[in-house]
């Protein structure tokens, strides 16, 4: 799509506001991302996989980049492309020029995207998955990707770093999903807290 | 005061509680239970049927009689038990299940009547009259059970949840636990030691046996600083294993605040669901004791409870270290209490062996061959009555331990159904072959109470699961330890008159047992019901097998035969706070919002739960006092000028593809095939029953591309009835479908002036009657270029389109439309209108289709293709349905203003209101504005034939009536002008 989106209408995030969101909680850095474009694709049947932006198609379980677009894996022959990009569709209809004759959908506004990062090292992740969703985060290495559910919602899980942990989920449920997330992080910090606080309590 | 010299107490800071009110003062490293003791405090509390006075008989979670109300307040925490509870400063402990002080309860008179409270009393009492039952005996019950209290106030504390996964989990941190984690950590693996006490050891803590000929104590701190510097290891300490669930799956609770004065803004337990792939049971044993009359005054406790109190806690469970102290076992284990309490100084009075031929490995009396028969003492034990072959006599003593055998402690072995197997050399059930899959069995849970043979089974035990996950352990340099062989012989209970207990808990008796004998009640499980033995919050663990010994003496049986019940989670009690994982309230289960949530909000919207979704019931406004008021003015509004709703709720699902056609073609049972580009179609999905599974519309925005919506209700399994279709029906077609529910915000624009005021966002396109007309859609822009769809579609039955943007834009295209509608008379509208409109225009919802009525019964049966096949047509056609002349009709109040209410069975005048008489049932009503009167729809019987006459609306729940006429479906604009324009 052409560059021609002058909307004078303000976007909300899906927190329902006009800044993205960030909190700190303890040594966890919690946000919103609502710069990021969304957009799924779909193999036709017989077409040779493509490389559109010259991603490698990631398999099952995993994701991958080139620049600043990335792909990760959703189903047999589906993937979600992701880029930073702001404008309405600007995504879906790069992608659709990509991959002509491929089914393109877009689906930024589908999802929210969140990110915890963490400010005292890959541990402090792995702590928040354990609190989340059932997966082993020793497993849930750099390149991961993952459809799961948190709290009964479901959510996409991707690492692009060790230090930092992508949740991307529905986007009505962005509320309750940060409710989760905050409380997660909130309880690790509280864990800690509890633990010093029992030393002198024990030997 | 009665603490000894050494254990594992920081006597250099003194920690203040109370008890009942009583300032005391223990240690860190005591349990209340311990501290109690240390300051002389025996009576602990009363048992629940007689009142009697009770004192700790354990000194682990297997307690059933020190059970405590801990805290106050909303954090009241009854039934907790005083040999686990943590001591901590400013801890507030109250005893519990007495009126008065607990020294004089006046219910002990209840221990007066206790031949009236025998096994199957409850059966037995309250058989007669039957009418009592519920007002009088039932309250009754309800009101005696159970022993705390609670707050009845809201739990204020945080619950955590998680999931951990492992290669190994060790249940148990005892001699068994550590061997196996320490193997198992060395090999690499990814290890979980989980132990339910605040210190690893187990048994090692509460024994005076030398590892490598030094204190215990020491390896297991040598043992606990590698497994938590490993980081293959996680230690987690106040942590219960309480379940064996499928798939490896294990629950446990970790107690990460309980030890704290207050968890303040910290968690206070987490739930662990543990996945492993292996599991080494290491939970050890729990010691059993000797029923003999008025076995139950505080002082009296199991012999290996008052070795962990005198080795661990220092504490001699007596008011003066000079009081005497008894033993009364059946073993040699019995004995080791005696040389303990030798060795720290106390008066043994001696060791009472029920064996003839009892060894002697000490310095103290012996009786052997004899009994302990009876105890005197009012809140604690005084004396006690020794019976030899040659008589029997009364000896002053202030504690007695008793030492019956121990009982592997198999609960977690049983829970996928796995029934323990009587051992006769150890004289214990031990764990069956049955274990839930991946789970072996170490040390003294499988029968090896010898440290030496803890230790060696543990490691043993670890390197066994772990070949089986192909890796290699090599098996840890144990310390030297002693292995003592288990010599027992089976003995279950002294005979002779007066009540032995046998269940603490429960204040069962070994005649309880005999009754329930004499009275045919003589398995296992029929036993556990009629005494109520094994009940209530220690599930027996101290008193079953003693109970199944006794059933079997009295049957004759062997135990074997005799059997055991299983166990089931959880191993202790879990707090309900703690399986909620702390989501409570409005928290309790995610919710959805729309694209227009904030924007509703700021509006003084009135939300309502559809489903999970919260959606704007109505806009209330300042001189509306009743809902009723906005509704009616929301509706005649947009009937008026132009209505805005938030629609974005119904499912909408991208299909795209070469074979997409044929895809929509075999799914809906109408035409889908012959839709143009650039239009819309509405549709009927049918199960494959012939019903109707949803409705919706079809909109095509190019060759390949389509986008179908469903009813909010069904988004989901239509979806999933999609993706069924199209991964396993028909998976040879080329069609791709993903949710788009989410990505755009769509907003009804409903009355006639929804054209002009769309116009004014609309940016080039002709959407005129002529260019765009009913059932058009397209792709366009509005707001200067954001990109957009417009349906021309309508629920209202008014000229309506749709319109969805990028759902950021939600919120401020419904603000952007109210404001420069605001001429144009642009009303937001919530639900109730919505729904309102809907059944004014006698269009179908989820309340018609609620998966039991057919498309016939709808008035849609043409809809129905005999052209072509699809899911559900050929089923449709099938007698049972096409014989069904329930049809859908409208029905309005002879007296216009009352109320019809969906659910009403109808009836024709005067016909009795039976099943055999019902004609059908309304299942949409509402007050209509536009026609001034109260309206439905409903399922009638040859219901086209009957428009126009009466018939009865009955309510069967509130008893009401109504009179009403049978009316077209359509109350509004019945040719359809007012949608076409």
């Amino acid at each position: 799509m052409e560059d021609v989106c002058v909307t004078d209408l303000v976007a909300t995030t899906a927190l329902g506001e006009f800044v993205p969101r960030e909190q700190a909680i303890g040594q966890l850095v919690l946000s919103e991302n609502a710069s990021v474009a969304l957009a799924s694709l779909s193999l036709p049947m017989g077409v040779t996989r493509p490389a559109p932006f010259d991603i490698d198609l990631p398999g099952p379980g995993a994701w991958s980049a080139a620049g600043a677009v990335s792909a990760f894996w959703i189903g047999d022959g589906q993937w979600i492309f992701e880029s930073p990009e702001t404008r309405p569709c600007a995504l879906s209809e790069t992608l659709k020029s990509a991959v002509p004759g491929c089914p393109v959908t877009e689906q930024t506004d589908g999802y929210v995207v969140f990110e915890i990062r963490s400010q005292a090292g890959p541990r402090l992740i792995s702590d928040v998955i354990e609190r989340l969703a059932n997966l082993d985060a020793r497993k849930f290495t750099i390149g991961s990707a993952i459809r799961i559910s948190i709290a009964h919602m479901p959510v996409f899980l991707i690492r692009r770093d060790a230090g930092e942990m992508k949740i991307i989920g529905i986007r009505s449920m962005a509320a309750s999903l940060w409710h989760e997330l905050t409380t997660a992080a909130e309880h690790i910090r509280a864990t800690s807290s509890n633990l010093a606080g029992s030393k002198g309590q024990t030997q | 005061m009665t603490r000894l010299s050494g254990g594992l107490v920081d006597r250099s800071q003194s920690l203040h509680f109370t008890f009942n009110g009583r300032s005391l003062a223990g240690h860190p490293g005591d349990t209340l239970a311990s501290a109690l003791l240390a300051n002389g405090v025996r009576l602990m509390g009363r048992s629940f049927k007689y009142h009697r006075p009770r004192g700790p008989l354990t000194a682990g979670s297997e307690e059933p009689n020190a059970l405590v109300t801990l805290r106050n307040g909303a954090r009241l925490e009854p039934n907790t038990r005083a040999t686990v509870a943590e001591l901590y400063q400013g801890q507030e402990a109250y005893s519990q299940n007495h009126v008065g002080p607990l020294e004089r309860d006046m219910l002990a008179i209840n221990d007066l009547f206790s031949p009236f409270f025998a096994a199957g009393f409850y059966y037995k009492t309250f058989m007669w009259p039957g009418m009592l039952w519920e007002k009088f005996y039932e309250p009754l019950i309800r009101r005696a059970a159970g022993l705390g209290k609670l707050s009845m106030l809201a739990d204020p504390d945080k619950y955590g949840k998680g999931f951990l996964h492992c290669d190994v989990l060790v249940i148990g941190g005892g001699a068994a636990g550590l061997a196996s984690a320490l193997t198992a950590a060395r090999s690499g693996a990814q290890v979980i030691l989980a132990d339910e006490d605040f210190r690893l050891g187990g048994r090692l803590l509460a024994e005076s046996h030398l590892l490598d000929n030094a204190p215990a104590s020491e390896w297991v701190k040598r043992v606990e600083a590698e497994l938590s510097g490993m980081a293959n290891v996680r230690v987690l300490k106040r942590t219960t294993v309480f379940g064996a669930f499928d798939h490896g799956l294990f629950g446990a609770v970790e107690r990460v605040g309980d030890h704290l004065p207050t968890p303040g803004d910290g968690v206070r337990q987490t739930l662990w669901r543990i996945t492993a792939k292996r599991t080494v049971l290491c939970s050890g044993a729990v010691e059993r004791h000797i029923p003999f009359q008025n076995n139950d005054r505080p002082g009296i406790m199991l012999a290996g409870a008052m070795r962990a109190f005198v080795n661990r806690w220092a504490v001699c469970p007596v008011q003066d270290t000079t009081d005497p102290i008894a033993i009364f076992t059946s073993n040699d284990d019995g004995h080791r209490t005696a040389l303990d309490l030798i060795s720290r100084g106390a008066n043994v009075l001696g060791v009472v062996d029920v064996r003839a031929e009892a060894p002697r490995f000490g310095d103290y009396r012996l009786f052997a061959g004899a009994r302990v028969t009876n105890s005197r003492g009012r809140l604690g034990l005084r004396e006690i009555e020794i019976a030899t072959d040659s008589g029997s006599q009364w000896h002053r003593c202030s504690a007695l331990g008793v030492a019956g055998g121990w009982n592997p402690n198999v609960h977690l072995a049983s829970h996928h159904r796995g029934r323990p197997v009587w051992d006769a050399e150890i004289q214990g059930f031990v764990p069956g072959s049955d274990l839930p899959k991946g789970m072996s069995v170490a040390g003294a849970a499988a029968g090896h109470g010898s440290t030496h043979a803890a230790l060696t089974s543990g490691v043993q035990a670890a390197q066994a699961v772990l070949a089986e996950l192909e890796v290699k352990a090599d098996a840890p340099d144990l310390p030297a330890a002693e292995e003592a062989p288990i010599r027992q012989t089976q003995y279950w209970h002294v005979a002779g008159p007066g009540r032995a207990w046998v269940d603490f808990q429960n204040d069962v008796t070994v005649k309880d047992i005999a009754l329930s004998y004499q009275e045919n009640m003589r398995s296992v499980e029929h036993l556990k019901r009629w005494t109520t033995l094994g009940m209530a919050t220690d599930q027996g663990k101290t008193a079953n097998v003693t109970a199944i010994g006794i059933m079997s003496s009295l049957t004759g049986q062997t135990i074997a035969e005799t059997g055991t019940t299983i166990y089931r989670p959880p191993y202790t009690g879990v707090s309900i706070s703690v399986l909620g994982g702390g989501d409570t309230g409005k928290h309790f289960r995610p919710t959805r919002l729309t694209p227009t949530h904030a924007w509703a909000k700021s509006q003084g919207a009135v939300f309502v739960e559809v489903g999970q979704w919260m959606r704007a019931q109505y806009f209330p406004r300042p001189g509306e006092t009743t809902w009723r008021q906005t509704v009616d003015r929301e509706v005649l509004a947009t009937r008026a000028a132009v209505g805005l709703c938030d629609v974005t709720t119904l499912g909408k699902v991208d299909v795209q593809g070469a074979d997409a056609t044929a895809f929509l073609d075999r799914l809906y049972c109408n035409a889908m095939a012959s839709l143009k580009v650039g239009a819309v179609r509405y549709g009927i999905m049918l199960r494959e029953d012939g019903h109707v599974y949803d409705d919706g519309t079809c909109a095509r925005l190019s060759t390949n591309h389509y986008v179908v919506t469903t009813t909010t209700a069904n988004a989901g399994t239509i979806y999933r009835h999609m993706e069924f279709a199209r991964q396993c029906l028909w998976p040879e077609l080329d069609v791709h479908l993903i949710s788009t529910t989410e990505a755009w915000a769509q907003i009804s624009v409903a009355g006639p002036n929804a054209r002009r005021l769309l116009e004014r966002v609309v940016d080039t396109h002709d959407i005129s009657n002529e260019a765009f007309p009913f059932m058009a859609c397209a792709e366009l822009t509005v707001c200067n270029g954001l990109p957009a769809r417009l349906f021309r579609i309508s629920f209202s039955g008014e000229l309506a389109f749709e319109v969805a943007v990028p759902a950021r834009y939600g919120s401020a295209l419904m603000a952007r439309m109210v404001k420069v509608g605001a001429d144009l008379g642009a009303t937001p509208y919530g639900t109730e209108a919505l729904g309102v409109m809907r059944i004014e225009k006698g269009h179908v919802a989820g309340n018609e289709l609620n998966g039991q009525t057919t498309a016939q019964m709808l008035g849609m049966g043409k809809m129905v293709s005999v052209k072509k096949d699809a899911v559900g047509s050929v089923m449709s056609r099938r007698p049972g349905l096409v014989a069904d002349k329930r049809q859908l009709v409208g029905a309005m109040p002879l007296n216009a203003q009352e109320p019809l209410a969906a659910g009403s069975h109808l009836f024709a005048p005067g016909a009795a209101h039976t099943t055999n008489n019902d004609l059908g049932w309304l299942s949409s009503a509402a007050y209509s504005p536009h026609a001034a009167s109260f309206i439905a729809l409903g399922f009638l019987e040859d219901g086209a034939e009957r428009l126009g006459q009466e018939i009865i609306c009955a309510n069967p729940l509130s008893g009401r009536q109504v009179r009403a006429r049978v009316v077209s479906p359509v109350f509004v604009d019945p040719d359809g002008g007012r949608l076409r324009d």
